[in-house]
């Protein structure tokens, strides 16, 4: 006989976005149920100890994280109290060259600026000017942006054309990460710096709709921060704040079936024949193809609705392949000597030394090809936080982007995966010569197909969850007309990154997607959204009283 | 943030979880700090072969647990989503020839295999099953979950009963003598005597020993696969905790426990942070670590720090293969002759007979990797699907050796692991018929040294802490000065596997430890 529970809402997936959603319904007094299909909660927030030896833990899926301990949700959900920490290093970004010149991204700007200007006077100045105007941009419209339930493009336009940072938005909205930064960037190496951490937040280079993206991240500043005692740490304490606010989960378990009755979704059965009935709302924290294509199921969807999910397309360029040290002494970079600063940074870029290398990339992943020029970003996490190494050792490790589909096979990692580890660490070597294997005392691997296994959500290995592009960006998120968190199944939301904003840990989609469902139930919200809408009708109106007045 | 709290407890283990929740349940602050990422001690499964397969890498599986007052007090079932499966099979030992030998969870199916052996046996078994039951159910168990009583005290009450005296006569024995007094079948006391070292710690010859064996027949201990691996369970306990308002704090180090005019003040960690305890620091780590290292010999009387130090640690760690497989392990000669071999959780091969385990012994002892070796083999996603992808399977081989091999360094382990799981597998193949190459998806090796490395408080890879011998159980576990779980640190406590009762059931010491804070701190009933 097969187990029943019942519950106000079921989220599906305990990955940041399901915990932090279920955080603020619970809070709100919803009886929940989080149901995890791994073992560990937190999705990407994933770190294992090293195989080989032990005090060594890797930090296997997400590590630069941005800013968390300002964001409303960290703030609301007082994860501080329940230790949450991040480390700020600074600089925050190093892309060492092999002629031992590096571009650095820095806390205070003008160093930032300066690392540039070595290379070109005329970028460096634009550099200054793209921060200097889009300071207002990121402040009141991207970051309000992101932290919003998306507002439709024509009426966007209406809110931003009457005001200077909206203007300023509106001009770059229609093109892509590439067409900005060959238009305001001409050294080469500038251009990969700008160019590869763009990709690395997610963003494809030639996406329509996303060069907008570029400026404001110039704006906002690339300042990783890491999470003291790994990235899980912070999965295990979303978890706690779970308990704290009366959520229940349970994990080892996933969802096979979305109930749904009526058009309306009523619960759902897990594998192992339990029913959870949800009387309020089930949310979906995993990608559209797996909510609505497995779970749901086409005969409870119109046909026209499951081709659009079926068709929900994944990134061919966000994939990773990992190489994780665990090592005696720190990775010693060639700019060192020189530099001494570089080796405080947290991301260190190796291999990257044109814009050529770039572009080439993305060719080869998109073509399932192994990246005919390694190139990789990395940390040396125990460097900033001792606790992740045991007492004077340390971990470090590079990301190389590669395709999934390798030669037409993602099983194919499983044969290379030896020898490509050494090809990146042949690579890693020439900008850090003390990685000699006297010095590394044991090797991990990561493969592109080994993100997907861990986390059945990131198809493809894609740990954006789905491709960043116009067409699936902002209120197209995951398909136009559904960038609401709402679905065609009444009751039934997404929640996780295949909605706006999309991957990274950010927490938005679920902080976003918590307020619709509130809103939906009816429930007083005992916190206070960021609204987008209203800060921009007010900064209009202003606007408009200042005209009148001078009028 | 975080600088004070009523009560700091070292180690994110089953017993401080427990302890934990009851101190959250009578009001006061508590923290866990804990010297890994992930809680729960032992209780832990990983992805270490591939992502996808979760392994059970030290305990794999839970027994007496429906019996357990801690598990009732604490709602960790019906409140927390804890999920069990039960195999049909405790353990087979697998014979020659095809032959084997079963203990079953049902009196009736372990009596059916005994048969085949010896009737003789049989009846031994059924006789000392009934006439032992009570005892164990009633009188053993529940002692468990208090501290440990004086003298004679335990002893008498079990002298009142009808099967008292011959319970206590044989429980005083070393297992081999009780077994060899039980049985006149080597099969049967083999399949006795391969169960002592993994999983319950004891060697044949331990005086005592014979308890082990009267609870392995009489206990009735339901042996049971926690879903999804035994994080699982760690994971119930861990969310009883914080519901009750604990807080966990992963990878912090504790360097010191703080002592001032004589009494536990509270702790610093490795980043030199200093945390206060206003009522009670708790360890739940090994003695050796909870005062040579933590509290700092300048702070304990010379007799106590010597007594400490000399705490024998066990004679045999754990070396461990984990699989990842396309089909389950099968042993298709075996469980062709007996079907029993097909349900067992536990398959032990090897010895073939009591001389076989004692030249294990003599090895071990010897500093050598077993040339008879005892290797306990589970296949869990036979019973549960959900600890591996969909229709694959993991593996796991446990097996006795010795911490330090002769002639070698324990980081030796390092560069020999590799050589010696061929070995191990290459034994298992004598039996285990479909471990081709091909069925290999991946495998990982586990040495007792990685071991010690990993839970600092195993010193040495000893999985019980303190040898299971008697000069080191019951009122002297591990030595009588920590018995109650007091310490002489005032506000400083010793609680896990080191203390009584020596972590024979889920969160005994815990809970023994919280009826005497209880009445230390003054909490109320």
């Amino acid at each position: 006989m097969a187990k029943v529970m019942h519950y106000d809402g079921v989220v599906i997936g305990a990955g940041h976005n399901g915990m932090i959603c279920a955080g603020y319904l619970g809070k709100s007094g919803q009886k929940i149920l989080v149901v995890e299909k791994n073992m560990e909660v937190g999705g990407g927030l994933d770190s294992h100890e090293d195989r080989n030896y032990p005090g060594f833990w890797h930090n296997i899926h997400s590590v630069f994280h941005r800013g968390l301990m300002m964001l409303p949700w960290f703030q609301d959900l007082e994860m501080e109290r329940m230790g949450i920490h991040y480390y700020k290093p600074d600089p925050g970004v190093v892309q060492h060259f092999l002629d031992r010149t590096y571009l650095g991204w820095f806390a205070d700007v003008e160093r930032t600026i300066a690392t540039i200007e070595q290379f070109s006077p005329k970028d460096a100045a634009s550099f200054r000017d793209i921060w200097g105007r889009w300071q207002p941009v990121v402040k009141n419209v991207v970051f309000p942006e992101t932290y919003c339930p998306p507002i439709p493009i024509d009426e966007k336009r209406s809110l931003l054309e009457g005001l200077p940072e909206g203007r300023e938005y509106l001009r770059y909205f229609d093109t892509t990460p590439e067409q900005f930064i060959l238009e305001h960037f001409e050294h080469t190496r500038v251009r990969a710096f700008i160019g590869f951490l763009a990709v690395m937040r997610g963003y494809e280079l030639d996406a329509p709709n996303t060069g907008y993206l570029v400026p404001a991240m110039i704006a906002w500043g690339v300042n990783p921060q890491l999470c003291r005692g790994t990235s899980h740490a912070l999965g295990d304490n979303l978890a706690h704040m779970l308990s704290h606010n009366g959520v229940d989960y349970i994990e080892a378990v996933g969802v096979e079936r979305i109930l749904v009755e009526g058009g309306r979704a009523t619960g759902v059965v897990l594998e192992d024949g339990t029913v959870v009935h949800a009387k309020s709302f089930v949310a979906s924290n995993v990608n559209p193809v797996e909510t609505f294509i497995k779970l749901v199921g086409a005969e409870n969807l119109d046909s026209e609705f499951s081709a659009k999910a079926a068709a929900f397309k994944f990134s061919k360029t966000t994939p990773i392949f990992a190489t994780n040290l665990a090592l005696n002494e720190r990775p010693r970079y060639i700019t060192e000597d020189a530099h001494p600063e570089v080796a405080e940074s947290f991301m260190h870029i190796v291999g990257l030394e044109t814009y050529e290398d770039l572009r080439n990339l993305f060719d080869d992943c998109r073509t399932g090809q192994l990246p005919r020029k390694p190139f990789m970003n990395g940390a040396t996490p125990s460097y900033h936080d001792p606790t992740q190494a045991p007492p004077g050792k340390a971990t470090a490790f590079m990301w190389q982007l590669s395709p999934y589909n390798l030669w037409g096979n993602p099983l194919n990692w499983d044969k290379v995966r030896g020898e490509w580890f050494e090809r990146q660490l042949g690579v890693w070597r020439q900008y850090a010569p003390n990685l000699t294997e006297d010095n590394i005392l044991s090797r991990d691997s990561t493969t592109p197909l080994d993100i997907e296994r861990h986390d059945r959500n990131m198809y493809e290995g894609d740990w954006m969850v789905g491709e960043y592009t116009g067409d699936q960006a902002l209120e197209n998120r995951p398909f136009p007309g559904w960038g609401h968190y709402r679905t065609p199944v009444t009751g039934l939301y997404l929640c996780g990154s295949s909605c706006h904003p999309g991957g990274n840990i950010t927490g938005a989609p679920g902080y976003n997607a918590a307020q619709t469902i509130a809103r939906d139930l009816g429930l007083k919200l005992w916190w206070e959204p960021l609204d987008l809408r209203r800060q921009l009708r007010e900064m209009n109106d202003r606007v408009a009283a200042s005209a009148t007045a001078a009028g | 943030m975080d600088e004070n709290w009523d009560v700091i407890l070292i180690g994110a283990g089953q017993n401080n979880f427990a302890l934990g929740t009851y101190l959250g349940m009578a009001g006061l602050e508590t923290v866990i700090c804990e010297s890994r990422l992930e809680n729960g001690g032992r209780l832990f499964s990983e992805e270490i072969t591939l992502p996808g397969y979760w392994h059970n890498s030290l305990a794999y599986f839970q027994d007496n647990r429906e019996v357990s007052p801690v598990w009732r007090e604490l709602d960790w079932e019906n409140g927390h989503h804890a999920e069990f499966v039960t195999p049909p099979v405790i353990s087979s030992l697998l014979l020659p020839g095809g032959a084997s030998v079963s203990h079953h969870q049902d009196l009736d199916g372990t009596l059916a295999s005994l048969a085949h052996h010896s009737a003789a046996d049989r009846a031994a078994w059924k006789d000392a099953h009934e006439r032992f039951r009570g005892i164990v159910r009633d009188i053993v168990i529940p002692s468990y979950y208090a501290p440990p009583e004086a003298p004679g005290a335990l002893e008498e009450r079990i002298a009142a009963d009808p099967a008292g005296s011959d319970f206590l006569r044989l429980a005083h024995m070393s297992a081999a003598e009780a077994t060899e007094h039980l049985f006149e079948s080597d099969a049967v006391r083999t399949l006795v005597l391969s169960q002592m070292a993994i999983p319950r710690g004891w060697a044949p010859d331990y005086e005592g020993g014979g308890r082990e064996v009267l609870a392995l027949i009489a206990g009735d201990e339901r042996p049971q696969l926690a879903r999804g691996g035994s994080h699982s369970i760690a994971q119930v306990l861990q969310r009883a905790y914080v519901m009750h308002g604990g807080q966990i704090r992963a990878l912090h180090h504790v360097d010191r426990i703080l002592v001032e005019d004589g009494r536990a003040v509270g702790v610093r960690l490795r980043d030199g942070r200093e945390w206060k305890a206003r009522r009670a620091v708790v360890s739940n780590v090994d003695p050796h670590g909870t005062f040579i290292d933590m509290v700092g010999e300048e702070h304990l009387d010379g007799g106590f720090a010597q007594a400490v130090r000399a705490i024998e640690p066990d004679e045999f760690s754990y070396f461990q293969v984990h699989l990842a497989l396309k089909a389950p392990l099968r042993f298709a000669v075996h469980e062709a002759a007996d079907g029993a071999v097909g349900q067992a959780m536990n398959v032990n091969y090897g010895p073939r007979s009591v001389k076989d385990l004692q030249a294990m012994w003599r090895e071990i002892r010897a500093g050598e990797f077993p040339e008879h070796p005892c290797l306990h083999v589970t296949c869990p996603t036979w019973f549960d699907a959900l600890q591996a992808p969909p229709a694959k399977h993991t593996a796991s081989v446990f097996m006795p050796v010795p911490y330090q091999l002769k002639g070698h360094q324990p980081e030796d382990w390092v560069r020999l692991k590799d050589v010696f799981m061929e070995q191990v597998l290459s034994a298992l193949r004598e039996v285990a018929t479909n471990l081709t190459d091909d069925n290999i998806v991946m495998k990982v090796p586990m040495d007792p040294c990685y071991l010690a490395g990993r839970w600092q408080n195993m010193r040495r890879g000893s999985v019980w802490v303190a040898r299971k011998t008697p000069d080191q159980m019951g009122d002297n576990r591990p030595i009588p000065q920590l018995a109650q779980y007091r310490t002489p640190i005032q506000g400083l406590y010793q609680v896990g596997v080191a203390t009584h009762p020596a972590d024979a059931v889920i969160a005994g010491s815990g809970r023994a430890a919280w009826s005497v804070l209880r009445e230390d701190l003054g909490l109320g009933t």
